[in-house]
């Protein structure tokens, strides 16, 4: 019986899911309705796609496991999640103009517009997806438990993994970046209101209510709810003061360079539509955040619930409140996973296009449209190949660079806002904060001990500055840069075309 | 294109709003003054001291990020 209602759940989701992507195709077989959807959506598409995307489903697996472990620590998340959405106003209105103005649909791309160096897109483009490759591992092994577990072990493992790998590859080959947006417009929307409902009534259901919660909590040891939480948690190492501003000062620096989110720039109708989703995100960011990361600090009230690894413990708590509440938690985890991982496999789909086939061959704009396809293929399913593997070295690698993303920030918004930059400028400090975050990623744990807890990311973020700076006033400005900085006010803010709404 | 004069409009406002942000994000970043709020008496209509003054800067940082943009669509600036 439990089964039963557990499957007819995820089925009910899979088909609304299934059914509004599949009914809008795309209006024409080129490459900018494919990759940007016809730049086209309205701010609730746009709020719903960045909600959907910035919340993964690994999130009730890897900050379910830092609430548990650590305690109240995990709300650093709400913190460098605004921090972002205020990067995102800032860069949003001059990068979609440009966008508009000259078919930009990358930061690579972006990148060669700015500073005349089409070996910068190459590599930007290259990089990033380098850098955010592992995220589509990490997504599709919760997608695996998520099935797992929905199916009390009846899906095993590997075939879960497979069965959400085919939905998403699917969608993304049928309509690309409209399909992708699409589907983040549901999931948004389930994030919302199942997640906020789920964790509200759970909190009620099991601990009498979020006060009860935090009375348990303080009650089992109060150093849960003060930051960096319990020395146990970090396993005796506990980081030094400037661990937690480190982490937010990463995340939100960080969070629009990572190629998936600001392909979201791109979509948008008009910057008018692409800034309204402000009206929104921001109050759902704080709202959705705080009601599920405090549920994770309140399940370490229930210590038995860990098991053998305590990043399952909020799954395990929630499961004790019978079949819907174990089809719910699931449904969110794909959902998550669903959502980051069609949007990542699309984005790097088009990055490998757009910056590392397009600027050296003469393909036409259909030609590339079906060569994203099949790179969506390729890189959809090698993740998934990847996922079954015991981790290759070579991801553990690469997951250490994970600061490395915030390395592309200086080239941009100083790209924005400060005419002096050129591609010497860029290169270079791109290429020392990429070498010092890798130094530290190797030879320090997630932050350096000896900088009070800092992460080493940070340290190579302000060398990263400081090159891009004096490179720039010891070197001649990018000719034509003029014209760009008038375009970046001055470019029609909206298409001017009939919008999804 | 919008046929919507633009009017220049004082920039005051934007930097009140700055500003403000700013001093809420010291209260997070910075460690002597974060360590006011990081603390887990008195309750505050049921949550600790540091999961209410949490929630509070978050929701003060996000309500003037809404404001932002209220204001600049009202002047027709975005």
């Amino acid at each position: 019986m439990n089964l039963a209602i557990t499957l007819s759940m995820i089925a009910i989701y899979v088909a609304g899911l299934i059914y509004l992507v599949y009914r809008n195709p795309l209006p024409k077989q080129d490459f900018e309705e494919f990759a940007v959807g016809g730049r086209s959506f309205g701010w609730a598409f746009i709020t719903m796609t960045i909600i959907g995307t910035w919340y993964a489903g690994s999130m009730y697996v890897g900050w379910a496991q830092m609430g548990v472990e650590q305690g109240i620590v995990v709300t650093y998340v709400m913190f460098y999640t605004l921090g972002g959405l205020y990067v995102l106003y800032v860069i949003a209105g001059p990068l979609w103009k440009l966008g508009k103005k000259y078919g930009i649909k990358t930061m690579g791309h972006y990148f060669e517009l700015r500073y005349k160096s089409r070996s910068l897109r190459t590599f930007t483009g290259f990089v990033s997806l380098l850098i955010e490759f592992p995220w589509v591992v990490t997504e599709l092994l919760a997608a695996g438990y998520a099935m797992q577990a929905i199916s009390y072990g009846k899906i095993p493992f590997n075939l879960g993994m497979t069965i959400i790998a085919v939905i998403f590859i699917a969608y993304i080959v049928f309509a690309g970046m409209r399909a992708v947006i699409i589907a983040d417009f549901y999931q948004g929307w389930m994030y919302i209101i199942g997640g906020v409902a789920m964790f509200l009534a759970a909190g009620y259901a099991i601990f009498g209510g979020y006060r009860g919660m935090f009375m348990e909590v303080r009650n089992l040891n109060a150093e849960f709810l003060t930051v960096p939480g319990p020395s146990a948690g970090w396993g005796g190492d506990v980081p030094g003061a400037l661990f937690w501003p480190s982490l937010i000062l990463m995340g939100a620096i960080g969070a629009y360079m990572w190629p998936s989110l600001i392909a979201r720039i791109f979509a948008a109708s008009s910057t008018k539509e692409l800034k309204a989703s402000s009206r929104f995100t921001p109050l759902v960011a704080v709202a959705f955040t705080l009601v599920i990361t405090f549920f994770f600090v309140g399940t370490a009230a229930r210590p038995e619930f860990k098991g053998e690894d305590s990043a399952y413990a909020v799954v395990n708590l929630l499961s004790t409140l019978g079949p819907v509440a174990v089809a719910v938690i699931c449904i969110l985890i794909l959902n998550g996973s669903l959502s980051m991982m069609d949007s990542m496999v699309s984005t790097w789909s088009i990055v490998f296009v757009n910056d590392c086939v397009a600027p050296y061959s003469k393909v036409t704009s259909k030609g590339l449209t079906n060569i994203s396809r099949i790179s969506a293929l390729v890189i959809g399913f090698g993740g998934l190949i990847i996922s079954m593997q015991e981790l290759p070295t070579i991801i553990q690698l690469v997951i250490r660079m994970y600061q490395g993303i915030v390395q592309f920030f200086p080239a941009v918004i100083l790209g924005i806002f400060w005419k002096r930059g050129n591609k010497w400028s860029a290169w270079s400090a791109t290429l020392v904060g990429l070498i010092i975050t890798g130094i530290f990623s190797f030879t320090q744990p997630d932050f350096v001990p000896a900088l009070h807890g800092m992460q080493g990311g940070l340290v190579a973020l302000a060398a990263n500055f400081l090159v891009y700076v004096v490179v720039a006033l010891v070197t001649k400005p990018v000719p034509g840069v003029e014209q760009l900085f008038v375009d970046a006010k001055t470019a029609d803010s909206d298409l001017g075309q009939e919008l999804i709404r | 294109m919008s046929d919507k004069v633009v009017k220049k409009k004082g920039k005051a406002v934007y930097w009140v709003i700055g500003v403000l942000v700013a001093i809420a994000y010291l209260f997070v970043l910075v460690p002597p003054l974060f360590s006011l709020v990081n603390r887990v008496e008195p309750f505050v209509l049921g949550f600790p001291f540091s999961a209410f003054m949490i929630f509070a800067l978050g929701l003060f940082i996000a309500v003037m990020l809404v404001l932002l943009y209220g204001i600049q669509n009202r002047r027709g600036e975005l």
